[in-house]
């Protein structure tokens, strides 16, 4: 399917939609204060690292990309999992996921 | 197709994967089974580290290509194993001393160790993203694993969002790489060199290796570092700090050294330098130890780079020998933190970590003092300990690929080090003790500080012993 797809609109228009979302998602994680908001920007991140690398698979007709993505999406579920239970503990003890407040570390 | 004969080229994995698989499963069962699981971790420690001597000297690629079985890895592998030996030999002491006696603690050390040895043994940039990945996703848990401590839990935090934002990058550089050369494997990547010059390729690798200088703290990345080092649990600390950076320094190093070309050797040597700079320089206004330890390591990672940098086939031994000298004498560090320091009442606070605190410990406790002194001292550089001899190997790789100014300026920043060492030394036996606090000392914990100091004196005054385990030359 996205091989025919792919007959019509070059290489370089997903490539361009990946980086644009990757910047997106750095931007995101830079920026905002929320630790859940920054963790689902770098999901962002990955996703969109998941767009080009399943491209450069089906430009290519090599199925490494692909089997790449479905690891990426193992660990991105993963590292939700974790990530969440960090932020909950976190949580518990401070009341809040502001990431300014959370500064006891610092020298 | 695996083959069965792939089996019997990946024993000390496998041992060290299907232990994890089963600790976990055991301690769902059975809670009070910690003795057992801690126990069978150790067994499984050991038997991985005896079978790993036997792949010395052989050459194999397994599993269709995405493991790669020879010198170097086998090596960097032994390291990282025995460097996770000593420090859960040691951890049952101060886990039930901190009331985190869970048996999830040996379970995750034994997926991370797994996540090593993938990482460190990979052939295909899939196992290297897996392997991390295993590895990362443990430490995170464990660094919050004191988890009713803000300190603990602010650590994780940190340590986990930017490892997470860092896996980004290192995946985007994958992709381009992927993209340029049209797979994954390094048979594939490494076979045509005309590609290193294609620009797409260099920033795909330099955002490969943006995702491993994260992990190893070198100087832009390495903000991390102190704050998760002294949020961890100390034994924790203790293993990211030598056995985390081993796998890093694992996996990258042969990466770097295959790819050599002289055109990138200032920029090692520039952030070899920065990273040298700042941790040495940071670490003078410390008082806390276990961040004074943090910042030692990012100037160890500084000198690793100094022989990474220097691209020749000195490389890999001086860097393997400095990384074994390191995680003796900073694991035996963080060791005897662990021992010193005391469980907290409340909730917030690591008790008994400041250098104020170690004031007369040669009066009040001379068997953790001595042991102390001499890990400082090789972590300073001082002549017949093992510190001495891993510096200097390094600081001759870079001499011989014409980095001089690096080497010299590397050695007047170890001169430095020895300020804020020495500070440390000079507390423990020129002043009046601080309180009169005898500490309780099990018989593992000194067993592994015995090891780590009488390994310090040997590869210090016999650095030949280490190089004679190989009968083959490094490539």
């Amino acid at each position: 399917m996205i091989f025919i797809f792919s007959n019509m609109v070059s290489l370089d228009y997903f490539l361009t939609l990946s980086i644009i979302l990757f910047s997106i998602g750095v931007i995101g994680v830079l920026i905002r204060r929320n630790a859940i908001i920054i963790f689902m920007s770098i999901e962002l991140m990955l996703n969109s690292v998941n767009l080009s690398l399943i491209s450069f698979s089906s430009f290519m007709g090599d199925s490494q990309g692909q089997i790449l993505v479905f690891f990426v999406m193992a660990v991105a579920a993963a590292e939700a999992a974790v990530g969440l239970a960090i932020i909950i503990a976190l949580f518990r003890n401070k009341e809040t996921i502001n990431i300014d407040e959370i500064n006891i570390l610092k020298w | 197709m695996i083959k069965t004969i792939d089996f019997l080229n990946s024993i000390p994995l496998l041992i060290i994967s299907v232990s994890a698989v089963i600790t976990i499963l055991v301690g769902s069962f059975y809670k009070k089974s910690t003795k057992y699981v801690y126990a069978v971790t150790l067994i499984a420690l050991i038997a991985a580290i005896y079978y790993s001597f036997g792949y010395l000297d052989k050459e194999y690629l397994i599993y269709n290509n995405f493991l790669r079985v020879n010198n170097i890895t086998t090596l960097f592998s032994i390291i990282a194993l025995f460097a996770v030996l000593l420090s859960t030999l040691s951890a049952k002491a101060y886990i039930e001393k901190e009331e985190i006696n869970f048996i999830e603690f040996y379970s995750l050390v034994l997926f991370s160790t797994a996540g090593m040895l993938i990482m460190i043994q990979s052939y295909n940039l899939i196992t290297v993203f897996v392997g991390l990945e295993l590895m990362s996703i443990s430490f995170y848990i464990l660094t919050g694993f004191l988890r009713k401590r803000i300190k603990s839990n602010e650590s994780a935090l940190k340590y986990f969002l930017l490892g997470a934002f860092m896996t980004g990058f290192l995946l985007f550089g994958i992709s381009l790489i992927y993209g340029i050369t049209g797979s994954m494997s390094y048979a594939n990547i490494f076979q045509d060199t005309s590609v290193f010059k294609n620009p797409v390729f260099l920033i795909g690798s330099a955002l490969f290796m943006i995702g491993f200088f994260f992990k190893m703290g070198l100087f832009p990345f390495h903000l991390w570092v102190p704050d998760v080092y002294e949020g961890a649990p100390t034994t924790i600390t203790g293993l990211m700090s030598t056995a985390g950076k081993i796998a890093a320094v694992g996996t990258i190093t042969p990466f770097i050294v295959y790819t050599a070309s002289d055109n990138f050797r200032l920029i090692f040597s520039i952030i070899a330098l920065l990273t040298m700079l700042i941790g040495n320089v940071t670490a003078l206004a410390q008082s806390n130890i276990k961040r004074i330890l943090a910042f030692s390591s990012i100037a160890s990672a500084g000198y690793i780079l100094v022989g990474v940098a220097a691209m020749n086939d000195l490389s890999i031994k001086s860097v393997s020998f400095y990384l074994l000298a390191y995680t003796l004498m900073q694991l035996g560090a963080f060791i005897i933190v662990s021992l010193i320091e005391k469980p907290a009442e409340g909730i917030n606070e690591y008790r008994n970590v400041d250098i104020e605190d170690y004031k007369g410990l040669a009066r009040t406790n001379p068997q953790l003092a001595i042991p102390l002194t001499i890990f400082l001292f090789s972590l300073g550089g001082i002549p017949p300990l093992a510190g001495f001899w891993g510096k200097y190997y390094l600081f001759y790789a870079a001499i011989q690929s014409n980095l001089i100014w690096l080497s010299i300026s590397a050695i007047l920043f170890s001169v430095i080090s020895l300020y804020y060492y020495l500070k440390i030394v000079v507390y423990m036996w020129f002043n009046p003790p601080a309180n009169g606090d005898v500490y309780k000392i099990d018989s593992m914990p000194s067993l592994s500080i015995l090891i780590a100091a009488f390994l310090t004196f040997l590869f210090g005054i016999f650095p030949q012993y280490f190089f004679a385990l190989f009968k083959t030359p490094f490539k």
